[in-house]
């Protein structure tokens, strides 16, 4: 292959559930920034894809060994780390829709499977003091929606709190850490809960829509974000660009956060 | 004190020392009948409260409970969620184990979702009612050396009881609200 001098040429990533919507944007982004990606799926994606693909559920700590021990195995270390996987199949409807099943479901998907992770990852960059870490988190983290998103909301504002304390803990280390959350996102995965949701409430699609538009306090943009304009995010935030961001919560959510 | 809490029945988890003692014993004195629960009876028990031994991070616990202060008190008006803690290691996040993370998660998330699932059609009918989540000053601000996997749990409770306070809110009756209590 060509040496390129990209500005991530010769940099190992891995970015976890990436065969689909948010984080196959980002693996796209950082391969054609230079890094070479490792993607990861409970199942291979049906399309060809130019990224590493290593079939792993995460929210299974067995699973999570072995794909580490694969990664170090190939190439011996890890630049940059994308915890992108995440959401929910839990009911909307609210508080009383949701069993400890569901509750759980969402603690380890969005939650603990991230935690897992770092702890099999960030002890090697601390090693050679440098590398970044990503946590894709949501809005939702920042705006609970009891509708639609109950706990799963709660599982991101804990990604959110863990993030930044893990950022603090290993600033000193060389390792940064920081969140994105997206607000609402064009992919499969919204189409499906947009879909659920509608059925639930007994609306149609763009009823469903607008109303978790709505329920977040209105969109100003009055669009949904294309999965690339948060994997650019995620792609300045990797860079050598973002050397003093750590610790951060960048939201890519077209104006919906209402706060200053 | 203005015994303005007469014929009130209020439930304090984690009743029988420091915070959740003193929140117990300020009601009580208010005027409500106040259970208490706690893994341990206490060695001094305070006879004025009706203590239930109970480890509210077991879900079928939590059930028991209920129904046995329904049967003995009738409904709950007031429920303050009291306990939590950690018994995680301090010393930063390689430290902190899977099972570290999933009794911070119980102990200090799960429990009160459990406890708040069961009490709350009881205030719902009657349209009245007040839930109290004791949280922690971790949730905003994290202290990554000690009280990791805490915090965590305590930002979210923090989302969860925003978002318990949003849904329930607007179904409301009179003097039907929900709290969020940092320290």
């Amino acid at each position: 292959m060509e040496k390129s001098n990209k500005e991530l040429s010769g940099k190992i990533a891995l970015v976890t559930g990436a065969t689909k919507g948010i984080g196959k944007a980002i693996a796209d982004k950082l391969a054609s920034n230079g890094a070479t990606v490792v993607v990861t799926a409970r199942k291979p994606s049906e399309e060809e894809s130019i990224h590493h693909f290593i079939a792993a559920d995460l929210t299974d700590s067995n699973a999570i060994t072995e794909l580490t021990g694969k990664i170090i195995e190939k190439y011996g270390t890890l630049d940059i780390l994308i915890n992108n996987v995440g959401g929910t199949s839990s009911p909307a409807g609210g508080f009383q829709m949701l069993s400890d099943d569901d509750w759980n479901r969402d603690i380890e998907l969005n939650l603990l499977a991230s935690i897992r992770l770092d702890k099999a990852m960030v002890p090697k960059m601390i090693e050679k003091n440098s590398g970044v870490v990503i946590h894709i988190s949501s809005l939702n983290g920042k705006i609970p929606l009891y509708q639609s998103n109950f706990s799963y909301g709660v599982m991101k504002s804990a990604l959110n709190a863990y993030s930044k304390t893990l950022a603090n803990e290993v600033a000193k280390n060389g390792v940064r850490v920081n969140t994105v959350s997206p607000g609402m996102v064009k992919t499969t995965a919204m189409e499906t809960f947009l879909e659920n949701y509608a059925q639930t409430i007994n609306k149609t699609l763009a009823e469903a829509s607008q109303q978790l538009m709505d329920s977040l306090g209105g969109v100003p943009m009055n669009r949904l974000a294309e999965p690339e304009e948060i994997a650019n995010m995620v792609a300045f935030l990797v860079s050598d660009g973002a050397s003093y961001i750590t610790g951060a919560n960048m939201l890519v959510d077209g104006g919906t956060f209402p706060a200053v | 004190m203005d015994k303005e809490l007469i014929g009130k029945v209020a439930l304090v988890t984690g009743g029988t020392k420091g915070i959740g003692r003193t929140i117990a014993e300020r009601l009580s004195e208010a005027g409500a009948i106040v259970i208490v629960t706690a893994r341990t009876r206490p060695i001094e028990t305070h006879t004025k409260h009706h203590f239930i031994a109970s480890d509210l991070t077991i879900a079928n616990e939590t059930d028991k409970v209920v129904s046995e202060i329904n049967e003995k008190f009738g409904s709950i008006d007031i429920l303050v969620n009291n306990m939590g803690g950690s018994t995680s290691p301090s010393g930063g996040f390689g430290a902190l184990t899977d099972e570290h993370w999933e009794n911070d998660l119980q102990l200090n998330l799960q429990s009160a979702v459990r406890i708040d699932r069961a009490i709350l059609p009881q205030m719902v009918e009657k349209k009245s009612g007040v839930i109290i989540h004791i949280s922690s000053v971790t949730g905003t601000l994290p202290v990554y050396q000690s009280l990791g996997g805490y915090a965590v749990a305590k930002a979210a409770l923090n989302n969860y009881s925003k978002s318990l306070s949003k849904e329930f809110s607007q179904k409301k009756g009179s003097g039907w609200r929900l709290s969020l209590r940092e320290w």
